[in-house]
């Protein structure tokens, strides 16, 4: 399904939708741009979506380590860390004042 | 009547050229003025070979100016970085110190010997010879941080065969036969040099990349402008490809914008230390070099060739340290 919403609106809320599809436990970084996607949102392409778990990562809201693949590259796997699950609380209240406020 | 802003067109593909022109510059904030100006002129040609309306062509606006600014990845990193990112700057910046080579030769030879002197090919070869120098250090190291290893080795070894046949001239005093020349031939030269500067440097466009060279230049980009391995980007690069069943490029697209979007600001010539130590040595040599020229008619000064193989060594030390290595646990 195609999102009705401009790009950037999806892409300034990106943090936020990585951290709370990494609440539910830990991925990699395909299955969580496809959970966003089967969400509504439009399908993210890798040049957004590793940037921004990266970053995530750089600021220490996520964890990562890496399984091995079966015969293929190996699969970097994120993991929310407590740091990230604050983060999470206070973005998700901050949207929900923020929706409020646009109406 | 009001006079519509784009000229040729219907007053509702002006309302959408409008928001386009605005988004560009809304969104282009890393991109030159000339780089948008070039966006705008191809999509009012489009509009107008089409023969549709821009909206039933294009959609949106804003996102098609946000999609455009996302392909021209050389123009952005040109902004971003400056000298060191494209190598056609590079070769400007060679034309440029060529030409300010020739406004000092030109000063120098007003002085020294009026509106006429004798040009020889010993004269001409000398600033030749540094130019090529020059141009050709920059070339090796706009390349190799452009993730083309090969390319720039291979600029490494055709500029030490043109300085060498620079210096054979320089000290074998060769083909020497003076003519008289206007010295302000010189300074008129400088301006078509400027021109042909800001001419090299103007917009370029990303180039459609396959696989295989898309992951080489990735990795080189990681390891010579980034100094990281690119082990810590490429498993999950080739993880998503063969899950998505799309190509790196598709998914990623340009290699360069990638680890720039990855890595962050890149870091820039003359933060660290050795480097700025380095390019200080140089530009003192170079200093020392045309004050000597100025002052003892001589302008094969050893001096500078010496110090520009300590250029050399500087940079091979710099760029051969240990890179890192991120291991797949």
């Amino acid at each position: 399904m195609n999102s009705p919403e401009p790009s950037s609106w999806q892409r300034a809320v990106l943090p936020l939708l990585l951290l709370q599809e990494l609440s539910t436990g830990p991925a990699h970084g395909y299955a969580l741009g496809r959970a966003i996607a089967e969400r509504g949102f439009a399908p993210l392409k890798g040049a957004t979506l590793y940037p921004a778990l990266a970053r995530l990562e750089e600021s220490g809201l996520v964890s990562t380590h890496w399984e091995q693949g079966e015969g293929g590259p190996g699969r970097k796997v994120y993991e929310i860390s407590s740091a990230g699950r604050r983060e999470l609380e206070s973005l998700s209240a901050a949207w929900a004042t923020f929706a409020a406020r646009v109406g | 009547m009001t006079k519509l802003p784009y000229p040729g067109f219907s007053p509702r593909d002006n309302d959408w050229l409008y928001v386009y022109d605005r988004q560009l510059v809304y969104y282009g904030d890393n991109t030159s003025a000339g780089s948008r100006n070039l966006l705008l002129k191809e999509t009012m040609q489009q509009i107008k070979d089409s023969g549709t309306e821009a909206y039933e062509l294009f959609g949106d606006p804003a996102a098609k100016a946000e999609q455009d600014l996302a392909q021209r990845i050389p123009a952005r990193l040109k902004t971003r970085y400056g000298l060191v990112a494209s190598p056609a700057a590079v070769l400007g910046a060679g034309a440029t110190y060529l030409g300010m080579l020739g406004l000092f030769a030109s000063v120098r030879l007003l002085i020294y010997s009026g509106l006429s002197f004798d040009l020889t090919a010993r004269d001409l070869a000398v600033p030749l010879v540094l130019t090529l120098g020059i141009t050709t250090l920059l070339g090796f190291y706009a390349l190799l941080t452009s993730g083309l290893p090969t390319h720039a080795c291979a600029v490494l070894g055709v500029g030490a065969v043109l300085v060498s046949l620079g210096l054979a001239v320089v000290n074998n005093s060769v083909l020497v036969s003076g003519f008289p020349t206007p010295v302000f031939f010189l300074l008129l030269a400088l301006p078509a040099v400027l021109w042909w500067r800001w001419r090299a440097v103007g917009p370029q466009f990303a180039p459609v990349l396959d696989s295989s060279a898309w992951y080489r230049r990735f990795a080189g980009v990681l390891r010579f402008r980034y100094r990281v391995s690119p082990q810590k980007y490429l498993a999950e690069v080739r993880e998503h490809c063969s899950l998505t069943a799309a190509t790196p490029q598709e998914e990623f697209g340009h290699p360069e914008l990638y680890a720039y979007e990855l890595e962050g600001v890149y870091p820039q010539w003359g933060k660290k230390r050795r480097t700025t130590a380095i390019a200080t040595v140089t530009v003192l040599a170079l200093v020392a070099l045309v004050g000597f020229g100025f002052l003892d008619n001589e302008w094969a000064n050893p001096a500078f060739f010496a110090l520009t193989n300590l250029l050399f060594f500087g940079q091979y030390t710099n760029l051969n340290r240990k890179i890192p290595e991120v291991s797949a646990r």
